[in-house]
């Protein structure tokens, strides 16, 4: 008898006992979101319990810095007191970051840096870089990523992951909940999110005999070991390799599966649970996938985009990685190839705006994106072109069409495009909601309120169409699917920006004679 | 060179030259060398050497002769108020030390002699005839003493070197242009330093100084009916003062250099109008007059430093210094005065040496540009730290000031800023906080707005925030009313979770304030009110707290209903109008106009050239060879190469035709920079009945709004702005039911953007709106602009299914050639210029059936007809929906002909030809 993981029991990864994502790796900024965010939620909640009980039953207070679990006051407490030494060390780091940027940089006018690297505090000594900004008066610098990851602010020791059983399709908002077992079907193994251990986990089809002895690795005994056990049920026959057909698959959210003459590619990679009652009837999960994903393609660091807890189910599957090209090394912008290492990918390509690379029987292509992230300097996001022989197929993600003559320069490079996928959340979240614990003072409010994480609205879609004019266009990343609730929080209705804008461009397309849907859940589509 | 020697040369040199003049009296260079001489020997008998000599007089010519003798002494001038209080007079001696008093009433002789002060009267003293010979003494190194009031309210005392004298000469000589033919009025008191350099200004240069003679009881009265009569060459006066002249007294000046004040564009304009303007910044410690500037054109300069003066900027968080950008002021140079007398503590700080020279830390906050112009931002010590913005709160004061129309001051109290101004009109703090929100930026808003009487004022005209103060902290009647009691409380929770006071009309998160606090205020709340009472309250307010609000919804709800979608929408657009109208003043005074050879300084701004109306309003404004300025969506070569094949015009016809896009329009406003206009035409608008109003605003009012901002920075003195018949008929404000009235969202988007355009009125540029029904009149080439047009197409479609809608009442239209000229004579000079529905003509059903070729028996109901077409799939849904949305309305509802011509008749006539071909 052999034993896979069942199919409804989630792995979540946790960093420093929070719901993991690719801004609480590297650890300088890590150090922002521990010391600007989680320590508030965490004393607000032990001050007062029944603040977070109250915002968390408000719709409109949806994806706020609530505790979710706020019945589990003691465990949150002893957690929070528990884990004091490793919030001290973090806070040396976000304590030097900020003497760096208030009061070390300032100072500098223009003139000679080098004493820079005298005055640097001991956590950035060696680890940074500082020049001067387009004004050549103001300086800035980037953190030496590698270095980061090699200090001691980077402890492996701090990730875990949490097993417990998925029972339907919605997920509560985890981005502010500390990772804790609160209930006795939650198990959290300390283990690296990087570990083969994980890719043993997700490969399954293990003996009783390497059952016990994954158990055994992962430090787990007794009681414990016997819960991981019950997660794991017999594996059915291996079944022989699916059928190979070219074909497209949406998978929900902005995740597209494509085949193309036996390569077969994932593109941002969000997937839902199978194996319990009264989940959306065909929906595409985790089970409908491959043995192999030749090319995972990734077009933004935000987390609806790049979902560490998807990622790593899939990662003994995926052959190369393919991201944007980070340059930055910022703390809104750390690197995204980096990320992906750290996290046990091996294989990962950074491509450049319009960079041309083969992938099996295919081309990809990365486009310029523009927008989205409320106007920051970040240029980890592309728009990924895949050309399967005379076709070609755009997932534009959620790039914005604010320069109004961007694609059509684009299009003179690339040739015509027959199908674009475009995320039109026309009216996103301020871009504080994910950056503002990496801000260096907050923007007052009308400021921060006009820089949002805003998809295309209906004009500039419109625009994206009528210059790449392609036959079938495919609204998505819309966050509609239920599961997309552990990383986003919006509340759709008929009359939402984002849906009246999506309907205005299905009608306009179709109006013109093509193709076009606004997708849910999951749509097979030719090439 | 020393201050006497100064003098001594300049006497000799203009000798025969008149120096100084009053009513009835003269004296020439020559017989003020020798008076002042035998008066400066007589001074060095009754002083010590190098002792200061009070000179307690103004404003009479005895009272120059005598500075000026003083100055030439071996005692040190030091001029004082002789208005001063006896006690605040024995401090002022006993400050300076004084080894004499020079006055000009015998009752300052006992207060001298109570002082234990040396005096001469000078009328006992006369005019001596001849100079006895002087010996030579010690001399000073204090060239002349200044009182200045130090921070505790004490006098104390600027002593100024000689290092910086001749340069103030020279400067002053050249800069404002002094000629020995010149009169320069003597304005200033004596005891202010600007008067040293009326008098050193004016004789260096061999000018004459004039001092009016003061014939009534206000010297500004007595300056004013002088200048009326004799007029000036040169007059150095602050402006506010300025203001305060008669006009006729105002025409007679020349020269104005303004001083002592940031000078406003008022003042500015009305100088400008009978001659040069100058501009002087100076602070006594720099031997008065630090920098200059000659005005051509309003702007924030006060000019580049005189002779042997640089500036630099300290930034005053690193203390770092820097040759440009924004800082504290730092005066280098040897004009820089020696230091205080009498100073306490750390007062003598400010002086310092900068690469070796003596310099000065004006406290002043300053932008030093590289080309070494200074432009005057505010004090130092009136700048805070609020959100993490620092904030100049005399400069927000004067801001506010402005555009609020009313004296205020604000007055910090620990953390908490007031705005205080006088309760007068219908203002409320409410309405006035509501303003203000629209004019500065959250940080630089008061946190609260006090009402008060009459603002009490220094003796010297400001405001008196000492006596405010105290007048602030007498408690006020308390108020018994319910709801204050629980805003009261309510307030109380807030401060207690923020850590400060928050305005209460105020939303917590304009405040700084966060989600969390928010719903930490909310169960601090809920204690007191109820959890289900507070929580609804709060999803009245969709969880942007403002304490005021939730006392209103606490109580009952009643607002919860009030506030209509219009009336929501009415806030917004007064916010952005507010907004825009505080803007516009600054866009017209900073901006500066870069002359464009090919467009001209008359230029017509026209958008929607690619439009149809736009295009035959380009091609009249080409007929009319007037310069164009094509601002555009789209490519702007294409728009004009399309418009030249529209209207088969030559490219030499485009020579005085530019064509930008809205973004660089954008950045010439953004920059401050850009040609100069004489006119808008603003006709540039998406035309789509069925977007939501969103896109509107985000589109076609945005850009409005754009044209606005370009039109007040580049100088347009009339806009005419192309709106749409469904609009309305009545001009008047912007209300909530004429948005309600106005029905579907382009047609209430053209009343909003009217309402952005009426803002320029403020400026005093002519504004038009005419408001055009159906507008045809196209050409064959101009077909391509009725493929989106319903009525046409109704009109089409109903001739060929064979039947007519119902359509109540009459179809108003226009033509378009008609229509244009209207818009050209809307930016003329003429009586033209009123905004006006256009309509040159209606149709009723009877007269469109016989165009379609259909009898009364070929009506049926719109829905029918609807109906019909539909299945026919034949109309594309877009069209057939903007004919249902045209169709729902009521129609126009009286009949018009303007025009004997059947413009659509004519149209659908050149329909059919062209289709047939």
């Amino acid at each position: 008898m052999r034993y896979s993981l069942r199919q409804n029991v989630a792995a979540e990864p946790v960093i420093a006992g929070w719901y993991g994502w690719s801004y609480l790796l590297p650890p300088q900024v890590l150090a922002r979101f521990a010391h600007n965010r989680f320590t508030r939620i965490v004393e607000s909640y032990l001050d007062n319990p029944q603040v977070h009980a109250t915002a968390v039953r408000q719709r409109r207070m949806h994806g706020g810095p609530w505790i979710h679990a706020h019945e589990h006051h003691d465990a949150i407490r002893d957690w929070y007191r528990e884990t004091a030494p490793r919030r001290e060390r973090l806070d040396e780091l976000f304590e030097a970051i900020r003497q760096l940027e208030e009061e070390i940089l300032p100072r500098r006018r223009g003139e000679c840096l080098d004493d820079v690297y005298q005055e640097l505090p001991r956590p950035l000594a060696g680890r940074v870089e500082v020049f001067y900004g387009r004004d050549n008066r103001t300086a800035d610098y980037r953190f030496i990523e590698p270095l980061m990851y090699a200090s001691e602010y980077y402890d492996e020791s701090w990730q875990q992951v949490r097993l417990r059983p998925i029972t339907e399709d919605a997920r509560e908002f985890a981005l502010t909940t500390p990772m804790l077992e609160y209930t006795p079907d939650q198990l959290l193994i300390d283990v690296p999110l990087n570990s083969p251990l994980l890719d043993t986990i997700f490969r399954g089809n293990l003996t009783a005999d390497e059952l016990d002895e994954l158990a055994a690795r992962l430090g787990l005994h007794g009681e414990r070991a016997g819960r991981f056990r019950a997660y794991f049920e017999p594996a059915p026959e291996p079944a022989g390799p699916p059928a190979g057909d070219d074909v497209l698959e949406y998978a929900g959210h902005a995740c597209v599966f494509a085949r193309y003459e036996g390569t077969t590619f994932l593109v941002d990679p969000v997937l839902s649970y199978a194996g319990y009652p009264g989940g959306a009837p065909g929906r595409f999960t985790f089970a409908d996938l491959p043995d192999r994903i030749d090319h995972l393609l990734i077009t933004h660091n935000h987390q609806d985009h790049m979902l560490f807890e998807t990622l790593l189910r899939i990662r003994h599957r995926v052959g190369r990685v393919l991201v944007p090209r980070s340059s930055n090394a910022s703390l809104v912008d750390p690197g995204l190839g980096g990320i992906l290492r750290r996290l046990g990918f091996r294989d990962v390509v950074e491509v450049d705006d319009l960079e041309t690379l083969p992938c099996g029987s295919a081309e990809v292509v990365a486009l310029p994106f523009l927008g989205e992230h409320g106007d920051l300097r970040i240029r980890s996001k592309t728009g990924w072109l895949l050309r399967f022989g005379e076709r070609s197929v755009l997932f534009a993600a959620d790039s914005t069409n604010i320069a109004p003559t961007m694609y059509a320069k684009v299009a003179e490079v690339i040739g015509p495009v027959d199908t674009v996928f475009i995320g039109m959340e026309s009216t996103g979240a301020a871009a504080s909601w994910i950056y503002g614990p990496l801000y260096g003072e907050p923007l007052d409010r009308r400021t921060d309120q006009s820089r949002r994480l805003n998809g295309s609205n209906f004009p500039q879609a419109r625009e994206i169409v009528e210059t790449l004019e392609p036959g079938s266009v495919y609204v998505y990343a819309m966050g509609l699917e239920p599961w997309m609730g552990i990383v986003m929080a919006i509340d759709y209705d008929e009359s939402h920006p984002a849906i009246v804008d999506s309907d205005l461009l299905v009608q306009h397309v179709r109006d013109k004679g093509g193709t076009a849907e606004r997708l849910h859940l999951r749509r097979t589509l030719p090439i | 060179m020393e201050l006497p020697d100064l003098l001594t040369d300049l006497f000799r040199r203009h000798r025969d030259r008149t120096a100084l003049r009053t009513a009835g009296r003269s004296w020439t260079y020559q017989e003020l060398d020798r008076v002042t001489g035998a008066l400066a020997a007589r001074i060095g008998r009754e002083c010590p050497p190098g002792r200061r000599v009070l000179v307690a007089g103004e404003h009479t010519i005895e009272a120059t002769v005598w500075a000026l003798a003083v100055m030439r002494s071996h005692g040190v001038y030091t001029p004082m108020n002789p208005g001063l209080p006896a006690d605040r007079f024995v401090e002022f001696a006993r400050v300076a030390e004084a080894g004499l008093l020079v006055c000009f009433d015998r009752a300052a002789l006992l207060r001298a002699e109570r002082a234990g002060i040396a005096a001469l009267h000078a009328g006992d003293v006369g005019w001596p005839a001849e100079a006895a010979p002087a010996g030579e003494t010690t001399r000073s190194r204090v060239a002349y003493s200044i009182f200045t009031s130090g921070s505790t309210g004490n006098p104390k005392l600027v002593d100024v070197g000689h290092g910086g004298l001749l340069n103030l000469c020279r400067s002053l000589r050249r800069r404002l242009d002094i000629t020995p033919d010149d009169d320069v009025l003597q304005f200033g008191s004596l005891s202010f330093d600007a008067s040293i350099t009326e008098i050193l200004g004016a004789l260096y240069a061999g000018a004459t100084l004039v001092v009016p003679a003061q014939d009534g009881v206000s010297w500004l009265g007595s300056v004013s009916r002088h200048l009326a009569a004799h007029g000036a060459d040169l007059a150095m006066i602050p402006p506010s003062v300025y203001a305060r002249l008669d006009a006729a007294a105002r025409g007679r000046i020349r020269k104005v250099q303004f001083c002592g004040e940031a000078l406003g564009e008022n003042e500015y304009r009305e100088a400008a109008r009978h001659g040069r303007v100058f501009n002087a910044y100076g602070p006594t410690e720099a031997t008065v007059c630090f920098s200059l500037a000659e005005l051509t054109e309003f702007e924030n300069t006060i000019g580049t430093p005189n002779d042997g003066f640089r500036a630099v900027v300290r930034d005053p968080e690193t203390g770092a210094y820097a040759t440009a950008g924004t800082g504290e002021l730092i005066i280098v140079g040897d004009g820089v005065a020696l230091g205080y007398a009498g100073a306490t503590g750390t007062e003598n700080d400010v002086f310092r040496t900068y690469e070796g020279s003596p310099a000065y830390a004006t406290g002043d906050v300053v932008t030093l540009a590289p080309d070494g112009r200074l432009a005057y931002v505010g004090r130092n010590d009136e700048q805070i730290k609020r959100l993490g913005h620092r904030v100049n709160l005399a400069h927000v004061e004067s801001l506010l000031a402005r555009h609020l129309g009313r004296d205020v001051a604000l007055i910090r109290r620990d953390e908490t800023i007031l705005l205080v101004t006088t309760g007068e009109g219908a203002d409320t703090p409410e309405s006035l906080m509501a303003r203000i929100r629209g004019l500065v930026p959250v940080w630089e808003a008061p946190d609260h707005v006090v009402l008060t009487g009459e603002l009490p004022l220094t003796p010297g005209g400001k405001v008196d925030r000492n006596a405010l103060r105290d007048r602030l902290d007498t408690p006020a009647p308390a108020e018994d009313d319910a709801d204050a009691a629980v805003l009261a409380q309510v307030l109380g929770v807030v401060t207690a979770v923020l850590g400060r006071e928050i305005d209460p009309e105020t939303s917590i998160f304009d405040a700084g304030g966060s989600s969390l606090a928010m719903i930490q205020i909310q169960v601090k709340l809920s204690e007191a009110h109820g959890e289900h009472a507070v929580e609804a309250a709060f999803a009245a307010m969709d969880y942007d707290f403002v304490p005021a609000t939730f006392v209103r919804h606490l109580g009952g709800g009643t607002v919860a209903a009030a506030a209509s979608p219009a009336e929501t929408l009415l806030h917004r657009v007064e916010r952005d109008r507010d907004a825009l109208r505080a803007e516009l003043p600054t866009l017209r005074r900073d901006t500066r106009h870069d002359p464009d050879p090919a467009i001209g300084d008359r230029a017509v701004l026209l958008t929607g050239a690619s439009g149809f109306i736009g295009g035959h309003v380009l091609d009249r404004l080409l007929t009319a060879g007037r310069g164009v300025l094509v601002v555009a969506t789209g490519d702007p070569e294409r728009v004009l190469t399309g418009h030249r094949a529209r209207f088969g015009r030559a490219a030499a016809d485009y020579a005085r035709v530019r064509a930008i896009t809205y973004a660089e329009l954008e950045q010439w406003i953004d920059r401050r920079r850009g040609p100069a206009l004489d006119a808008v035409l603003h006709c540039g608008y998406q035309v789509n009945h069925l977007l939501p109003l969103d896109s509107h605003l985000t589109g076609s009012v945005r850009n409005t709004t754009l044209v606005v901002r370009g039109a007040a920075a580049l100088g347009a003195r009339s806009f005419a702005f192309l709106s749409a018949a469904s609009a309305g008929r009545e001009f008047g404000p912007l209300s909530a039911a004429a948005l309600t009235a106005a029905g579907d969202p382009y047609s209430r988007s053209k009343l909003i953007a009217e309402e952005h355009v009426n803002t320029l009125a403020g400026l005093g540029c002519a504004v038009a709106h005419y408001r055009p029904g159906l507008v045809y009149g196209h050409r064959p080439e101009d077909h391509d602009h009725l493929k989106d047009d319903w009525f046409t197409a109704l009109i089409g479609t109903a001739r060929r299914v064979g039947v007519m809608p119902r359509i109540t009442g009459h179809v108003p239209v226009c033509d378009v050639g008609t229509l244009a000229g209207t818009l050209l004579a809307g930016i003329g000079p003429g009586p033209d210029a009123r905004s006006a529905v256009v309509v040159h003509r209606t149709y009723p059903l009877g007269e469109l059936l016989a165009h379609a070729g259909l009898t009364a028996a070929d009506v049926v109901e719109p829905a029918e007809w609807f109906e019909r077409v539909r299945a026919g799939g034949e109309v594309s849904p877009p069209l057939l929906a903007a004919m249902q949305a045209a169709l729902s309305g009521p129609g126009w509802p009286t009949a018009h002909r303007e025009v004997e011509h059947d413009i659509l008749g004519r149209l659908l006539g050149s329909v059919h030809a062209s289709s047939r071909r």
